[in-house]
């Protein structure tokens, strides 16, 4: 069951609030493990298919950001928010919902 | 049930079947639609469901003429399988396309709008997608009149219908061909009623049948062999959107378990993603007792998988029992042949090499490579092997193409004359059987049963969707000034009933000093992702005018395979996106 997107089991009300930096850090080795690549090299700005991640993975990304933010999130979202930066900008946006 | 089956043979048209179970089974439920995977967000009862597609035909037929083509522009929901019932029974030519995603051009849309020259496509503004940029995108899009279908007044009572018969086209399936050049299956009433018909008779269903599913709806398997199939037995068919199946895969079975299914099943790939997937803990509550008909298709059949897969859900209700491996395409209407009912998949250990020669070795099981037979051939129908040079039939066990006959088999593709006589038209020297569609898939038969042994056509399959190479090196060919647009070359290579996605491509001459091999790289898979939806595991840079070609200039795609398998491509670098560390080196 170890695919590169587990996070943490998701909790109750005691999620913590993620700042975007480590949400941008969470992406970048969720994206570095599946596209092969060393997290340094992993720039925040590419667009998602430029790490291949192809709608299979992506929505795999969405599961795992579920349950490590406690948020609700459509399979499709990477369609919408295609960079980690941007993607990032929009989760901290709806934590603080 | 099987009393009926005679009759349901020579029920002619889908406008038929729907006012047959309407008058039925008026109050069943006859679709439910999971939203995200998991809430019930709409059902629908057979009488329900007959009124609005006889609602929407009659308003259709006010607004387009028989035989023209519509673009089905929806998301999975009830208001499709509405929208595709009102055009085939209004004697309009019904178009299910996947639908368009983000704001970007949809370069499969254009190309089939291009090859059919639809009137109108129907969308519900209920379930908008991002269609406006996308139809924007280009001419034949932009001109076609969008009909919403959301609010349709009641048909008028005492509807006639139009004349239409078993012959008469219900829709066209674009699934073969390259996204420049799609071709569209023309299938009829009868052909679809035959091929449910044979689908019914492989699964044993019945009206008590329920069945789940997450496969797209657009086209064969998920189209013909669950939405339609579940339609035409009488059955419930509960259903959601691919992507929350991929986003959590236990939802696939869960809803197994809440519904009871008897019938669900999908491409070799998503039985291990359940297995990958889903937690331990998480296969506590799951029930798949219910599940006799596993079917498995679209794609190679992996032994390994099916191991997997049975030993680790045997323990929550699963049967190895209901594995049944299917084979079929669009120009079969969907099914051609499957596995037994109520026995376990059979297998077949032969030599790897030799099957690459096509000739069949057997060896002791366990040792060189497992094939599982894809079942038998379908009742109604015939099915040949055929020596595809010179069209004599092959001895048994005596790998050759794979060649069908019946009344399932459609009558050729949209407008394309010369290549319908070609594939549909043809016949087996010495014998007056026929005409066969040839399938371009190479087989043999052993004691009755059909193994699928390798693909005389160009195509590479990735989780169950058909890639063309020429579609993947056309996206190749302009993703960096760097290449050389003459020199690109994509193949498929199989091993262990895996397909990986090879890219071979020249730097050009200019660009070799300077090179950015990562870069370059990483900028031919965004535009093959982006393009064309699937990713390419290795890239392969080789020195400029060292990609093999004909003496007229052509890219020879299979000597290019058999250099790269050798490791003999005069390579600058290689990327193995598949590779346990990533590899970039000359």
């Amino acid at each position: 069951m170890d695919g590169p997107f587990d996070g943490a089991a998701a909790g109750s009300a005691l999620q913590p609030i993620a700042s975007q930096a480590a949400i941008e850090r969470w992406l970048v080795t969720q994206v570095a493990l599946a596209a092969n690549e060393d997290p340094d090299e992993i720039d925040i700005t590419l667009p998602f298919s430029a790490y291949a991640l192809d709608s299979a993975a992506a929505a795999e990304l969405t599961a795992g950001l579920e349950d490590w933010l406690g948020l609700s999130l459509p399979p499709t979202l990477i369609w919408d928010y295609p960079s980690i930066k941007q993607l990032a900008r929009y989760l901290k946006q709806s934590e603080e919902g | 049930m099987h009393s009926d089956s005679n009759h349901e043979a020579r029920a002619a048209t889908l406008l038929y079947l729907l006012r047959e179970r309407a008058a039925q089974l008026a109050g069943k439920t006859a679709y439910t639609f999971l939203e995200d995977g998991e809430e019930i967000g709409e059902s629908i009862t057979y009488a329900q469901f007959a009124d609005r597609v006889l609602a929407l035909a009659v308003s259709l037929r006010g607004q387009l003429v028989a035989g023209d083509r519509v673009l089905l522009l929806y998301p999975a929901c009830i208001d499709y399988m509405v929208a595709f019932f009102a055009c085939s029974c209004a004697g309009i030519v019904a178009v299910p396309v996947f639908p368009p995603r983000g704001g970007k051009r949809n370069l499969r849309l254009e190309a089939i709008a291009r090859d059919c020259k639809p009137r109108a496509a129907l969308l519900s503004s209920r379930k908008l997608l991002h269609v406006d940029a996308a139809m924007a995108a280009s001419p034949e899009l932009a001109q076609l009149q969008v009909i919403c279908t959301d609010s349709v007044p009641a048909a008028a009572a005492g509807w006639v219908g139009p004349d239409i018969n078993s012959d008469t086209l219900a829709f066209l399936q674009y699934t073969s061909g390259s996204t420049g050049l799609p071709k569209g299956v023309m299938v009829s009433h009868g052909n679809v009623l035959h091929n449910e018909h044979m689908i019914g008779a492989c699964f044993e269903s019945d009206s008590d049948t329920t069945t789940v599913t997450w496969l797209p709806i657009y086209h064969d398997m998920g189209l013909i062999g669950n939405m339609l199939q579940s339609f035409w037995l009488g059955g419930h068919c509960v259903f959601m959107a691919p992507v929350a199946f991929l986003q959590r895969p236990i939802r696939w079975l869960r809803a197994i378990t809440r519904f009871g299914a008897r019938v669900s099943g999908g491409p070799n790939f998503s039985y291990d993603l359940c297995v990958d997937r889903i937690a331990a803990v998480d296969r506590q509550q799951l029930d798949l007792s219910s599940w006799e008909v596993a079917f498995n298709g679209a794609e190679p059949i992996r032994h390994a998988t099916l191991e997997r897969f049975a030993a680790t859900f045997a323990p929550h209700g699963f049967s190895k029992r209901a594995f049944h491996p299917c084979y079929g395409m669009a120009e079969s209407t969907l099914i051609a042949s499957g596995g037994d009912a109520k026995e376990q998949p059979t297998y077949k250990w032969v030599d790897k090499t030799q099957l690459t020669q096509r000739r069949i070795v057997e060896t002791q099981p366990g040792i060189g490579q497992a094939l599982v037979s894809s079942g038998r051939t379908a009742p109604g129908q015939l099915m040949r092997i055929v020596d595809p040079a010179t069209q004599l039939p092959c001895q048994p066990g005596t790998v050759g193409e794979i060649w069908l006959a019946g009344p399932h088999i459609a009558r050729g593709y949209w407008e394309r004359p010369q290549i319908n006589t070609e594939i549909f038209n043809a016949h087996v020297i010495g014998s007056n059987e026929g005409p066969f569609l040839r399938t371009g898939d190479l087989g043999f038969l052993d004691r009755e049963h059909l193994y699928i042994a390798g693909r005389s056509k160009d195509v590479i399959i990735v989780r169950g969707a058909n890639h063309y190479p020429q579609d993947i090196e056309a996206s190749v060919e302009v993703a960096d000034p760097a290449l050389n647009p003459a020199g690109v070359a994509a193949f498929g290579v199989i091993d262990d009933g895996i397909e990986q996605v090879i890219v071979v491509a020249e730097v050009g001459r200019s660009a070799l000093r300077r090179l950015d091999s990562k870069l370059l790289v990483s900028r031919i898979r965004q535009q093959v992702l982006e393009q064309r939806d699937v990713v390419v595991d290795v890239v392969v840079l080789i020195r400029p005018g060292t990609l093999p070609k004909s003496s007229s200039g052509k890219v020879q795609r299979g000597r290019c395979r058999t250099l790269y398998l050798a490791d003999q491509l005069d390579r600058v670098s290689k990327d193995d996106q598949t590779a346990p560390a990533a590899v970039a080196d000359a």
